[in-house]
């Protein structure tokens, strides 16, 4: 329903620097005119734009060069699976009389379509009648085909061709409008017979593509590394050294699969690094202009001054691009590559910018998703409302705003979010009309409508408990429920009326949260990439790529691509290293097993080959998460100190079967205590050999594993489909949370306790007071 | 270590104040917290609990010294409320609402503060005792009684200046000054013969008075600084060590100065003895709704509660009459300070910012006369507090150099206070901005009010009836205050406008009201009421509304019921009572002897007035006593003094309760008797005591609504029932005046 729209700090230092780079391309860009024959002379090589549009010439001919041919020049078939749509595999449901669902189907300008069809799966209730009971599917809102919801055919897939020149490059609206009737007669419209299911899993789009021909220019960059491709993105990272990366390239590169990663949102993408160009896919050149050598002209070559990017068809290969990553020395590569990871700034409408510096605000505002750490008031404008929110109709709309929480949010923190509602509705309304407010798809306030003339609420407050949010994206839904005031049986119903509109204007008010949260716990992980991202730019976390082959690399940076999605930044400052990095840091180890690092391994509280611990499991008695099930009970338990945090919900009880199992086709995870420095987190990601981690953590992207990852262990696998989680080893709190917050959140959690603290205390102060004021009577001054 | 110990260690390190700095310091930042944190479940919790133990102490007071705990829990609700209204209930909807917020909330910070100055000045009150003179006379000093006079008539000024000639203390050691501003030369010589002539004929009188009497008659050229000048000229005549101050109608009682000389000598430092003011009228409103039997008097709470209260941080300041000074530290500061028309507060703030001290004692030792009519009375009020007003902008207590931080904080309480006015509308009229205008004036939802607002409120009303239920009646500040208000609050804008402009306006005492009248001052108050009523209608009309805020409403609507509860009070008090007797008969128990012929009789004196008292007689006596008109009357010496006899004239007879009371008229031949008189109608000041004392009872919160509210609509049926029959009697009348038409 809404896009966050950020009006940030981010975006004004990204504005200041693609104006940066826009002027420097244009002074590139004059230099090279001065150096046209005939203009003043120049000690530099004569080079234009237009000479590295005509780069197929000048490609490297060394090993690895692309092969000369359009690879994707003959049509494909892709698919577009429904429940890749809505990121869920539950059914979707069509109620009451009359009910729409609206998917948006996004298109790549990279596609030329040339066919396209929809198959759709579905099951309607058996009690409709079939003459009255229709399900249209409209896209763009044009009807693409309609059937009859059959009591006698109530399973059906239909295969639905949609005219090509229906779709549009970008979001196309695919609505599914269910008109259901029980009977001719009339009927109540929100009867519980009226139901249609859509199965997400069984219905997809499939289309016969081939690629167009790419426009290579910067500014286009984001419609290129396009997150509209139905298929998943890969492309492959070209580097000099090939296997033999440093320290410092394989930063380099993780800051470029960042930077791709961020720009595809939450699609997955698949990485592939060598010494080679790789024809078929879009690639990405890195390196130092000496070791570009190569792959670029003499006068290429010579127009790099500093940090440099390009863009150009990829040679032989017209569909595909070649981006160059570039600089005089490693410093300014790696400034380039993380100017490319900013890619949603506005880079100049040219084939190639120099960066000349990158200066940050101290503190890192400039990322995506960034959580409300802090207590205040926030308008849903700022919280990316970008108008009034006006539906009309008894079910007809709700309005979804996101917000963003801190990873370390705890559990157990008492405070309310407030919301502060400024809204009108409409007269005649029933007097049980509400509007339904939910956190993350769960019920949590009404706020009642029944003003019979209408009525214009300013600042109507709702109160939401904080345990409502979870850590990383929450969804506040208001949903509007609008009746008519005249309901009588078959009359006719005045619709006209059921008006509400949700002003931008309205505020939420955070509270003060107790951030502290107990670790480890791949849900929190999963939700915020915390504790990895907690600080946007990385800096709290290391990475160690244990398996020194390509492949295990190219796994690291797509599972760093994944982190940098969710948070919403790139961790340009995370340190990474083939090597055990010993600073007091956050440690991600990632390799094939046997390659893990023995001194980090041995703290872990399972060994890849006890993985028969995670696929063993059984359901125990629940202990209680606490004991003191009266006031008084709970009094003296806090008293003695005991009990002061309950304990989170368990896993399912592992049992201890020693049984030696291998990994065979599984990836697995396990997060723990960092074994060199007490307080951090370590968590290692390995799998039987490179292949197999590669496969397992492209496969780690999809929303239906990465969601659902939780506990400190997790297994999983692609075929079949499977994620097992548990919670295996000890816990350790993580954060230190400010005074004010801990105190808070103890006054709050014991508010007995805390009164008798403070006439405790009050006590004492007049007693004090007492001795020091009271004089004896009569005495004279 | 025992707590004297720990007594002594404190007070130690408080030297200056330091660990009171550090208790202030840590409560402050624990409110600060508080009110960012704590959520609405917790902050109920406290509330709750809080009220429940100040409950628990009210029960435990007779047992155990709680006074210091309970107002200390009361204090934190109540600042734990402020820092919550401060911080999230002051929301910007539109610019008329908040700035009617603001209004609202200055209006309650008003409150906020003086609330709090009350703990303060009354955490640890000071019931001083006299302090015995020494045995050998010699070493008592002098003492000049000054009775200053403007134009109260001769028969007032001749009872208290022979009741101060009655004094007990040696006849060399004290001269009675009259001091005359009604008969100086400028009077004298004023341009209007009439008046001119009305001051020569009055200078000529009273120096005859005061020559019989064996006083000193003292005037002067000009009337230049009004009652400071006049002061200050009689102390240039005068010599003696202490001077007593005692106004015209302020009738002393024969112990006064040995009840109050003695502090002098103990304590050199020590410029000023107060002693209480007792009246021995009704003030209007006490008389306009027949309370004053009944009720303690408005004053009480000054003289019984704070005067000791602000004792206890040698604060108790001078309040123009009834006082002993020291004329050695009076004369440092030039004699009595006349900057501000509330000379005696001002004198008293001065000397106390020279390091001297300051004592007050609880023993009502003159008897004096209220203003009788609600004109006197909302003039003497202008005066007090437009003076005070002038010393909180000429002489800020908070900025004038060398006062003490309590003294400070005491007469910063003393002077704020009279602020009173723009709080008292400001509550008055705020309800209307919701019901009639729907302005958002007071943020806040119904759970939010229970926990922090509701508690203070019970907080509020549990320290005024812990500190003040047996000498103020609940409601009854509301009513003085809001009487008063209308009329304060354009004089002391007058004075924000100009603090020198204000001048010294005579109270008229001693009125005499022949009839029932409605008082001229009334029409506010009906323009007040209408609105309210109105208001509270517009909430009815608000609460049959669908989709009404229940909450919102019915608080408002409370609201503007409780105002229209203090105006019904109001508008009863309005109807003004004609008052035959200037001097009330106060009531009495003294045995007594008659002789009736030669009949000696036992009998009761039941009450006394300076004009004659009631004998309650055997009724056997009827007859004899029938048959006679003058009889001597002897009381016994119950106070320890013997009286002598006296001649009376019986009036009337008549049966009370079985018992035959003859109502008599003292009458007396010479001026000595009149003097023996005097003192023994008002030379006991235990007499006044057990009067103030009959009068303390704590009706509690419901018991004064119950009796305020059937007085306010029984007297404002009256005085409605008043108005509309006084309309009919003047049409009755203009129709008799009018002439006859012509018949056709």
């Amino acid at each position: 329903m809404n896009e966050r729209k950020k009006v940030t700090p981010r975006q004004v230092w990204i504005g200041k620097l693609g104006i940066c780079l826009v002027l420097l391309a244009s002074v590139v860009s004059r230099t090279f005119a001065q150096a046209v024959p005939g203009a003043t002379p120049a000690t530099a090589p004569a080079v234009s734009p237009q000479s590295l549009m005509a780069a197929p010439a000048a490609l490297p001919s060394s090993p690895g060069t692309a092969q000369n041919r359009r690879s994707d020049a003959s049509p494909s078939t892709v698919r577009l699976p429904l429940r890749q749509l809505i990121g869920a595999l539950e059914p979707i449901y069509l109620q009451t009389a009359e009910s729409t669902y609206t998917v948006f189907v996004p298109l790549s300008p990279r596609y030329d379509v040339k066919s396209c069809k929809l198959r759709l799966a579905f099951t309607n209730s058996i009690a409709l009648l079939t003459e009255r009971s229709v399900l249209r599917v409209v896209l763009n809102n044009r009807i693409i085909g309609q059937f009859y919801l059959s009591r006698e055919q109530p399973n059906r897939v239909v295969e639905l061709e949609i005219p090509v020149n229906f779709l549009q490059v970008g979001s196309n609206e695919l609505q599914f409008i269910a008109a259901q009737h029980y009977t001719l007669e009339c009927e109540d419209p929100g009867s519980p017979e009226l139901y249609t299911q859509i199965m997400p899993d069984e219905t997809y789009l499939e289309a016969v593509v081939t690629w167009k021909d790419v426009y290579p220019k910067l500014s286009l960059l984001r419609d290129l590394i396009d997150r509209k491709l139905w298929e998943p993105y890969r492309f492959h990272l070209c580097s000099p050294s090939g296997a033999g990366l440093t320290d410092s390239q394989l930063s380099t590169g993780s800051i470029v699969s960042q930077g791709v990663a961020l720009n595809l949102g939450f699609r997955p993408f698949a990485v592939t690094t060598s010494n080679q160009l790789v024809a078929g896919v879009d690639n990405i050149v890195v390196g130092t202009m000496n070791e570009l050598t190569p792959y670029l002209t003499a006068t290429e070559v010579g127009a790099i001054n500093g940090s440099f990017i390009a863009v150009k068809a990829l040679p032989n290969d017209p569909t595909r691009f070649l981006l160059i990553i570039s600089g005089r020395n490693e410093e300014e590569v790696s400034q380039a590559a993380y100017a490319f990871s900013l890619i949603n700034f506005p880079l100049p409408d040219s084939q190639f910018a120099q960066v000349d510096a990158l200066s940050f605000p101290q503190k890192p505002t400039y990322i995506l998703n960034a959580p409300m750490r802090d207590p205040g008031i926030f308008s849903f404008r700022q919280l990316g409302m970008d108008r009034h929110f006006s539906v009309k109709g008894w079910n007809t709309g709700t309005y979804s705003l996101e917000v963003y929480m801190p990873g370390d949010l705890s559990p157990l923190d008492g405070s309310n979010v407030e919301l502060r509602l400024h809204f009108v509705y409409g007269a005649a309304l029933r007097k049980d009309s509400v509007a339904n407010v939910f956190v993350n798809g769960q019920f949590h306030a009404t706020v009642p409508l029944d003003n019979i003339r209408g009525a214009s609420v300013y600042g109507h407050r709702v109160y939401l408990s904080l345990k409502a949010f979870q850590p990383g994206r929450n969804v506040v839904e208001i949903a509007p429920r609008m009746v008519p005031l005249v309901t009588n049986h078959c009359e006719m119903l005045q619709m006209e009326n059921l008006w509400f509109t949700l002003y931008r204007d309205s505020d939420l008010v955070l509270p003060r949260m107790l951030l502290q949260t107990r670790l480890p716990n791949l849900k929190v992980m999963s939700q915020t990439a915390f504790p990895f991202a907690a600080s946007p730019d990385g800096i709290d976390l290391a990475v160690q790529v244990s398996g020194r082959d390509s492949t295990s690399v190219c796994a690291a940076w797509m599972l760093l691509g994944k982190m940098a999605q969710i948070s919403g930044s790139v961790l340009h400052r995370t340190e990474i290293s083939f090597r055990t990095p010993m600073s007091k840091k956050n440690l991600i180890v990632i390799g094939p097993v046997d390659s893990l690092p023995e001194e980090v391994m041995v703290k872990a509280p399972i060994s890849p080959q006890d993985i028969g611990r995670v696929r063993y499991q059984m359901s125990a008695s629940p202990e209680p998460e606490a004991t003191a099930v009266g006031p008084i009970e709970e009094i003296l338990e806090k008293l003695r100190g005991e009990a002061t945090v309950r304990k989170e919900p368990e896993q399912p009880v592992t049992i201890g079967m020693n049984v030696k199992s291998e990994l065979l086709d599984d990836t697995m995870a396990i997060s723990f205590e960092n074994p060199f420095h007490l307080g951090r987190l370590t968590t290692v990601f390995t799998a039987a050999d490179t292949d197999k981690l590669y496969r397992g953590i492209y496969t780690l992207q999809d929303r239906l594993y990465w969601d659902n990852l939780t506990g400190t262990v997790a297994v999983w696998n692609n075929t079949p489909r499977s994620l097992q989680t548990t919670r295996i080893g000890p816990e350790f709190q993580y954060g230190a949370t400010s005074l004010v917050s801990r105190t808070t959140n103890k006054v709050n959690s014991n508010p007995i306790v805390f009164a008798a603290i403070v006439f405790g205390a009050l006590a004492i102060l007049a007693l004090l007071l007492r001795l020091l004021i009271k004089r004896k009577p009569a005495d004279p001054k | 270590m025992n707590l004297t110990q720990l007594q002594d260690t404190l007070i130690r390190w408080d030297q200056k104040g330091a660990v009171r700095g550090i208790a202030v310091a840590l409560l402050v930042a624990a409110m600060v917290f508080f009110a960012a944190n704590v959520t609405t479940a917790t902050q109920l919790t406290i509330g709750v609990l809080g009220i429940v133990i100040l409950t628990i102490l009210r029960f435990l007071e007779k047992r155990f010294d709680t006074r210091f705990f309970f107002l200390s829990i009361a204090a934190f609700l109540s600042i734990d409320y402020f820092f919550w209204r401060t911080f999230t209930t002051l929301t910007y909807y539109d610019l008329v609402s908040f700035t009617l917020a603001i209004i609202l909330y200055l209006a309650e910070i008003y409150g906020f503060i003086v609330y709090l100055l009350s703990i303060f000045v009354n955490i640890s009150p000071l019931d001083r005792k006299p302090v015995p003179l020494p045995d050998n006379v010699d070493e008592w000093p002098t003492v000049d009684i000054l009775i200053p006079t403007y134009n109260e008539e001769r028969e007032i000024l001749e009872v208290t200046m022979l009741a101060a000639l009655a004094i007990d203390y040696p006849e060399t050691k004290f001269n009675v000054y009259l001091c005359d501003d009604g008969g100086t030369d400028q009077q004298c010589n004023n341009s209007d013969p009439t008046k001119a002539s009305r001051a020569r004929a009055r200078r000529i009188e009273l120096q005859e008075l005061c020559k019989s009497a064996g006083s000193h008659y003292v005037t002067r050229a000009k009337n230049v600084h009004a009652k400071a000048g006049n002061l200050n000229n009689a102390l240039e005549q005068s010599s003696g060590d202490l001077i007593l101050i005692l106004d015209a109608d302020h009738i002393p009682t024969v112990d006064f100065l040995l009840n109050t000389v003695g502090w002098f000598l103990k304590d050199p430092k020590m410029f000023l003895v107060q002693t209480p003011h007792f009246f021995t009228n009704p003030d209007p409103i006490e008389k306009n709704l027949k309370t004053w039997r009944e009720m303690p008097s408005e004053s009480e709470m000054f003289y019984k509660v704070i005067q000791k209260g602000l004792d206890s941080w040698n604060s108790a300041f001078f309040c123009g009459s009834a006082a002993v000074l020291r004329r050695e530290f009076l004369m440092q500061v030039g004699g009595v300070v006349g900057e501000t028309i509330t000379e005696d507060a001002e004198t008293a703030l001065t000397l106390h910012s020279r390091g001297f001290n300051s004592a007050y004692i609880d023993r009502p030792m003159i008897s004096g006369l209220s203003p009788e009519t609600l004109g006197g009375f909302i003039t003497q009020r202008i005066r007090w507090a437009q003076g005070m007003v002038q010393i909180f902008l000429l002489k800020n207590p908070l900025l004038l150099p060398g006062l003490t931080f309590p003294q400070r904080l005491c007469y910063f309480s003393s002077s704020f206070f009279w602020f009173f006015p723009f709080a008292r509308l400001t509550f008055c009229l705020s309800p209307l901005a919701f019901l009639f205008f729907s302005l958002k004036i007071y943020d806040a939802n119904f759970m939010n009010f229970l926990a922090f607002a509701v508690p203070h409120l019970i907080a509020v009303f549990m320290v005024s009836d812990y500190l003040f239920g047996k000498v103020r009646w609940s409601f009854v500040s509301e009513l003085y205050e809001l009487m008063q208000s209308v009329y304060t609050f354009p004089a002391i804008v007058k004075v924000f406008m100009n603090p020198r402009a204000p001048s010294f306006n005579v109270t008229a005492k001693g009125e005499i009201l022949d009839r029932d009248f409605i008082s001229p001052l009334s029409k506010p108050f009906y323009v007040l009421l209408v609105l309210n009523l109105f208001a509270l209608a517009a909430g009815v009309y608000r609460m049959v509304l669908p989709g009404t805020h229940y909450f919102a409403t019915g608080i408002t609507m409370f609201w503007a019921f409780f105002n229209v509860f203090i105006l019904l009070a109001c508008l009863g008090a309005l109807l003004e009572r004609r008052q035959m007797r200037s001097t009330a008969r106060m009531a009495s128990k003294i045995p007594g002897t008659i002789w009736v012929g030669d009949k000696e009789i036992a009998v009761d004196v039941m009450d006394l007035s300076n004009g004659g008292c009631s004998l309650c007689v055997d009724p056997v006596y009827e007859a004899l006593l029938s048959g006679h008109t003058s009889i001597q009357m002897r009381p016994d010496p119950t106070d320890g003094r013997e009286h002598g006899e006296f001649t009376l004239e019986i009036r009337n007879l008549r049966y009370r309760d079985w018992a035959l009371m003859a109502g008599c008229q003292f009458v007396h031949s010479s001026i000595d008797e009149l003097k023996r008189k005097i003192a023994f109608v008002n030379g006991s000041s235990t007499r006044w005591m057990e009067f103030q004392r009959s009068r303390e009872k704590n009706m509690g919160t419901w018991g004064s609504f119950a009796y305020l509210m059937s007085a306010g609509i029984r007297f404002t049926l009256e005085h409605v029932g008043y108005s509309i029959l006084g309309k009919i009697r003047k049409d009755r009348a203009n129709k008799r005046m009018a002439p006859s038409a012509p018949k056709a």
